[in-house]
């Protein structure tokens, strides 16, 4: 039976400067039952990676977040991860939130083999001797798909293929037995044959070691097959959050709309037009909607005014003035 | 806009396009030798294996194939960076690895290199307008020449002036490719590598990139060498695929025949896994 293991409720990110603050995340809503896969789209510069950060708890002190960030494990009571201490939120991270950043080499420790890297994230994660860990270490190798362990055990990062060192430090990000995966475009260094094999690892592992798994990608062609929802996020705002299927079938907010329509001309091999104003014209205006400059259906009440949240009959959840209709 | 064909003194049978081929690579094999170090021996490692290519005026080819297959390491040497073990590349009908460096010299700027990290690519201590002026400082144009064909690029990448003075840091990735973009056009290329140019980008962004690069082709008559690994980009802006694995071309004719009819197992691998037409029900 699957619960809601990770539910975000308003939460906001500013950027605290002595003169002013400016808001880079806000609005943000969101459930993640158990075993589901949760996929975040959008544009560069949107706020997917900070939203990754802000719920680790990984931002420097000049960030500010609010809201709630709510971590349910099981039968545990629910605990606020926001509101811990760092000492608190360091248990999670060891052990209940794993977490695989963009650039896989960046994230290993060039002078130490990946064997020893692994043994002791194991070591500190699951308190158990170096022994033990070595042992958990080759199977966690082979859990990911690394055929030959024992010789992966000795390799140094530079060694490996970009494939190879996303398996490695998605190994790393399983060390300690967690319940949420945290991924932060996962297949944007790899080519498109590797990036299929890691989404069917990343699809096997949900099923195999319990697995809720939080993704950011630009990867259009594999969530539509394996993400249960969809957040889309533009200039800081989730302007689209629902079923993933409903979503692919029948976007509401142009935003979404534009992505969906782009990919699907794309894969069908027809020219597309890009969107216009160009992208140097948008950049987000003050009060009003930040997609306003872009978008094929804006009227004059987008531009002073923020977009108004609304909650269609299907469950979606969007912000937008005129949401397209079915 | 101002020309600079003339400012460069090419030899007159550098001239010679209309019937040739921009580029002609000709048995092409290449490695790279590791030297013995620190009680390790010596090692050769053998990359591509007997290539052969041409690329004609305005006219694109994709090379496609896998991470490590060695499309890159074809880039390095076609712009002389990696020395072949065998084979020759001609450029505007010059053997280039054949012709001294001082000769290369001349024929280098019509030859401009377009990388994926558009952050790597800028000099973070110069600004856009700086950047892009560095590239026609060989031009020995005057400065309202320069100032002139500046504005022109920056008109014709559909950058805001405004964005003269900022440095790379200030730019999103897709106002830093088209920066590149507008860098590499300031000598007026007659061939462009494009390696992975918007694997860093993300959608909306790549498909502008996609538009002005398929622009910037037809209204400056380019060629383009396409190395990317993403079958999707290839079929918006090449004429013809050619796909690489294990060193060897495995596959290659007109984009159309190869998406649609593919004689090798590994290109249907490709166009499966790059999603073209695929989804769920």
């Amino acid at each position: 039976m699957s619960f809601p293991l990770l539910q975000v409720i308003n939460l906001k990110v500013e950027l605290i400067r002595p003169e002013s603050s400016k808001s880079l995340l806000q609005e943000v809503n969101f459930e993640l039952r158990s075993q589901e896969l949760l996929a975040v789209i959008g544009e560069s510069g949107g706020g997917k990676s900070l939203l990754i950060k802000a719920l680790l708890k990984l931002l420097p002190p000049h960030f500010k977040v609010s809201g709630q960030i709510i971590y349910t494990d099981g039968n545990e009571q629910p605990v606020d991860l926001n509101h811990l201490s760092e000492k608190e939120i360091n248990v999670y991270r060891r052990r209940k939130i794993g977490v695989l950043f963009q650039e896989p080499l960046s994230g290993l420790n060039p002078v130490l083999s990946c064997g020893t890297q692994l043994r002791d994230a194991v070591a500190f994660a699951r308190e158990v001797s170096f022994a033990e860990a070595h042992e958990i270490a080759l199977n966690l190798f082979a859990t990911v798909g690394l055929l030959e362990p024992a010789a992966i055990y000795c390799t140094y990062p530079h060694q490996l293929s970009g494939g190879m060192a996303q398996r490695v430090a998605l190994a790393l990000a399983l060390a300690g037995q967690p319940r949420l995966l945290l991924i932060d475009e996962p297949t944007s260094a790899l080519d498109c044959i590797a990036r299929r094999e890691f989404m069917d690892l990343i699809q096997n592992l949900r099923q195999t070691q319990d697995l809720t798994v939080f993704m950011v990608t630009h990867d259009f062609a594999n969530i539509a097959q394996i993400a249960a929802k969809i957040l889309v996020l533009y200039a800081g705002l989730p302007v689209e959050y629902g079923d993933a299927d409903r979503l692919w079938r029948q976007p509401h907010h142009p935003y979404t709309h534009l992505l969906f329509t782009t990919y699907q001309t794309l894969q069908k091999g027809e020219t597309v037009a890009p969107s216009s104003p160009k992208l140097s014209d948008s950049a987000s205006s003050s009060n009003g909607c930040s997609f306003a400059p872009r978008c094929p259906v804006v009227q004059d009440h987008c531009y002073p005014n923020f977009p108004s949240y609304q909650l269609l009959p299907d469950g979606t959840r969007l912000y937008c003035h005129f949401p397209l209709s079915p | 806009m101002v020309s600079i064909k003339s400012n460069l003194n090419l030899e007159p049978e550098m001239n010679h396009l209309s019937a040739n081929p921009i580029l002609q690579v000709e048995n092409l094999t290449l490695g790279y030798r590791r030297s013995a170090w620190f009680g390790t021996s010596s090692r050769q490692q053998l990359i591509i294996r007997d290539i052969s290519f041409a690329i004609q005026p305005n006219e694109t080819v994709a090379l496609v194939g896998q991470s490590g297959v060695g499309k890159t390491s074809i880039a390095n040497s076609i712009l002389r960076f990696l020395k072949p073990w065998h084979g020759n590349i001609y450029f505007l009908g010059q053997n280039i690895w054949q012709i001294p460096a001082s000769r290369f010299r001349l024929i280098r700027p019509r030859l401009q290199p377009i990388f994926q990290d558009s952050a790597t690519a800028l000099n973070p201590m110069m600004t856009i307008d700086q950047a892009i002026m560095d590239g026609m400082k060989h031009l020995k144009l005057s400065h309202a020449e320069a100032q002139q064909r500046l504005n022109e690029l920056l008109q014709m990448v559909e950058l805001e002036p405004a964005l003269c003075n900022h440095y790379p840091r200030q730019l999103s990735g897709g106002q830093r490719q088209r920066v590149v973009i507008a860098r590499a056009l300031a000598t007026e290329p007659s061939l462009l590598i494009l390696d992975e140019p918007l694997s860093a980008l993300d959608l909306v962004t790549a498909v502008q990139i996609i538009d002005l690069l398929r622009s910037m082709r037809q209204r400056l008559n380019l060629s383009c060498l396409l190395i990317t690994h993403d079958l999707m980009l290839a079929q918006q802006l090449a004429d013809r695929i050619i796909v690489l694995k294990d060193g060897v071309v495995i596959d290659s004719g007109p984009t159309q025949q190869i998406l649609t009819n593919p004689s090798h197992h590994f290109t249907r691998q490709l166009i499966h896994a790059a999603g073209i037409l695929n989804r769920k029900t």
